[in-house]
């Protein structure tokens, strides 16, 4: 993998590591229509990725999909003939396919070089993320995110606290 | 898309080719209403996999070049490994060749069900996408899933995994599948043969231009079977070579405004066509039975020179796969060793073997250590720019007086009918058109 964009696989496999961390886990490298073969087996499908928005490297954003907020590559055109995420939820809805409440994690990346090692902050912030799944996963299972909740690097209040998934999440860290 | 008006000249620019894999765009000019040029313009960046081979042992060709693209991936790792097996001296027992056979019905069937329904017939039915289609067409859109999906089943049995399969290697596979295993496929197979007939029915009663240039179709040919991995390279021009020979007779060039290279005739300088239509006009008589009867029932005049109608030669072949890997299971029986050993040797190799959508040749050579020292994939959509360009030199002056949208979508529609895969051949759409 080239650098911090090995984020999203290192928290699965990780997680994997753990043994029953209360969610079923899959690495997908190529996200595509197969995904609709998915959709029917969880109520909840949260989507890990490394993401590169200009942000803080290691920094953690949580937001509800589809989403406008962010436009990281899980939602870009680098899958499979032009099939990726937002292409599959559009046909889902066209076919009347029952679609579970997905959520994206992305992780925002520092280096993507090829071969190249998994920076510090991202590191530490795939550490933090399987440290708190079963917060992530409670808050989750119980709770909307209306809007991309950000969290600067080693903010360790993450994933956040159900009773402010309402809030307009702080922008800018340090 | 963006435009140009003057007196003189006009310019049409399709920035993105879409439902194609990859990074292009074409050029159009013309001057007073007379076309001057068109180019297919590659702004993919190069790969560079030919460069990453270099100094990695043998073995792990097939891994690395499945990474070329995710929707044939068992094709790179074919060409891969009969090439390598052709510089070793190797020949895997026929249960093995059974083997991989069925694995590249899987990945036929996958991609076709793919480029049939999802990329391709929206152009015929005039929507703008398959997500539009599915909308009026939810039975065509959710029959295209199914079929995919069980494709993609039989890599993960075969393979390992549906993207990126890990258990090909040079000598065979790393584990046989177990017959049991196979079976499972039985059901699902019966029902994916029945659902490609009913896609050739939807598909030859589509509204295909009229347009049938002389090509030359150029495929693998088996004397007792339909192509898939071996044997020689024939074409409709009258050639018929090992595939030794193929670097003399075809040749690939840079062109300045691609990443990728164009192929052409070494002798004339002459473009040619490859991918299912080509198969089928050049083997009919090879195809498994029930394909050979629903292609001849199909209403579509075989051989068949018109591009638009390659979606009408992957539904047949749809049926070809479905029907053979049937077949292939039914005749399974466990090899005793998964794959033959070999002592690593220096030497040199290549293969050609039929991607779903066209010829792909491979060319290693390797040393007394087993380490690549040169290699050249030469893909499918790389040999078949050429002919689009030609094909839109063809089609264009009689368009020329339509809007930008219009002429755009002539362009998109014939390209997409190559089922062109750009980032396998980067080292390719974007329509930019100039008129006077």
């Amino acid at each position: 993998m080239a650098g911090d964009d090995s984020a999203g696989i290192e928290v699965v496999r990780r997680l994997g590591e753990l043994g029953d961390c209360g969610c079923d886990l899959r690495a997908e490298t190529a996200p595509g229509v197969e995904l609709l073969d998915v959709f029917p087996l969880a109520d909840v499908i949260v989507f890990v990725d490394a993401v590169t928005s200009g942000g803080v490297p290691g920094s953690l954003y949580l937001t509800s999909l589809p989403s406008k907020g962010l436009e990281p590559r899980v939602l870009g055109s680098l899958s499979g003939h032009g099939w990726g995420l937002v292409e599959t939820l559009e046909l889902a809805q066209a076919l009347g396919r029952t679609v579970p409440r997905l959520f994206l994690l992305g992780i925002e990346a520092g280096t993507v070089a090829q071969g190249a090692p998994c920076s510090p902050a991202v590191e530490k912030a795939v550490a933090l993320v399987v440290e708190r799944i079963s917060e992530l996963r409670s808050l989750l299972l119980t709770s909307e995110v209306v809007s991309t909740r950000t969290f600067c690097p080693s903010d360790r209040s993450f994933p956040g606290n159900p009773r402010f998934g309402l809030q307009v999440p702080p922008t800018g860290c340090p | 898309m963006a435009t140009k008006n003057s007196y003189r000249e006009k310019t049409v620019q399709v920035d993105y080719l879409t439902r194609v894999e990859g990074e292009g765009g074409v050029y159009v000019r013309s001057e007073g209403g007379e076309l001057r040029e068109v180019k297919i313009n590659i702004f993919e960046p190069p790969r560079f996999f030919e460069a990453f081979l270099r100094g990695r042992f043998l073995q792990e060709v097939p891994d690395i070049t499945a990474r070329i693209c995710g929707i044939c991936p068992v094709a790179y790792q074919m060409s891969a490994v009969h090439a390598l097996e052709a510089a070793l001296q190797v020949t895997p027992p026929p249960e093995i060749r059974a083997l991989r056979r069925l694995l590249y019905c899987g990945e036929w069937i996958e991609s076709h069900a793919l480029h049939i329904y999802m990329l391709n017939a929206p152009d015929f039915l005039g929507y703008e996408s398959a997500i539009a289609m599915a909308a009026d067409h939810p039975q065509e859109v959710e029959r295209a899933l199914r079929l995919k999906k069980i494709g993609n089943r039989m890599l993960e049995i075969l393979g390992g995994r549906a993207t990126h399969p890990v258990s090909v290697c040079v000598g065979g596979f790393y584990k046989a599948p177990r017959r049991k295993d196979l079976e499972t496929l039985n059901a699902d197979l019966r029902w994916a043969l029945e659902a490609s007939k009913e896609t050739l029915t939807f598909v030859s009663n589509l509204p295909f231009p009229d347009y049938a240039p002389e090509y030359e179709f150029v495929s693998v040919s088996h004397p007792n079977e339909y192509p898939m991995n071996e044997r020689r390279i024939v074409s409709s021009k009258g050639v018929s070579i090992d595939p030794v020979d193929f670097e003399h007779v075809y040749l690939e060039e840079h062109r300045g405004h691609s990443t990728a290279l164009h192929s052409s005739r070494a002798d004339n300088g002459s473009s040619y066509f490859v991918g299912p239509l080509a198969r089928i006009n050049l083997n009919f008589d090879k195809l498994m039975p029930q394909a050979l009867e629903a292609a001849r029932a199909s209403g579509i005049s075989w051989p068949c020179s018109n591009p638009y109608k390659g979606i009408v030669a992957r539904a047949v072949e749809l049926i070809h796969a479905c029907e053979e890997a049937l077949a292939l299971i039914e005749s399974y029986r466990e090899p005793a060793a998964s794959r033959v050993e070999f002592k690593v040797r220096a030497g040199e190799g290549c293969a050609a073997t039929e991607a779903p959508r066209g010829l792909l040749y491979h060319r290693y050579r390797i040393n007394d250590r087993g380490l690549v020292e040169f290699a050249r994939i030469i893909p499918p959509t790389a040999q078949n720019y050429h002919r689009m360009e030609d094909d839109l030199k063809a089609i264009l002056p009689g368009v020329l007086d339509q809007s930008e949208a219009a002429i755009a979508q002539v362009c998109e529609k014939l390209i997409r009918t190559y089922d062109p895969c750009i980032s396998c051949s980067t080292h390719f759409v974007k329509l930019r058109l100039e008129r006077g």
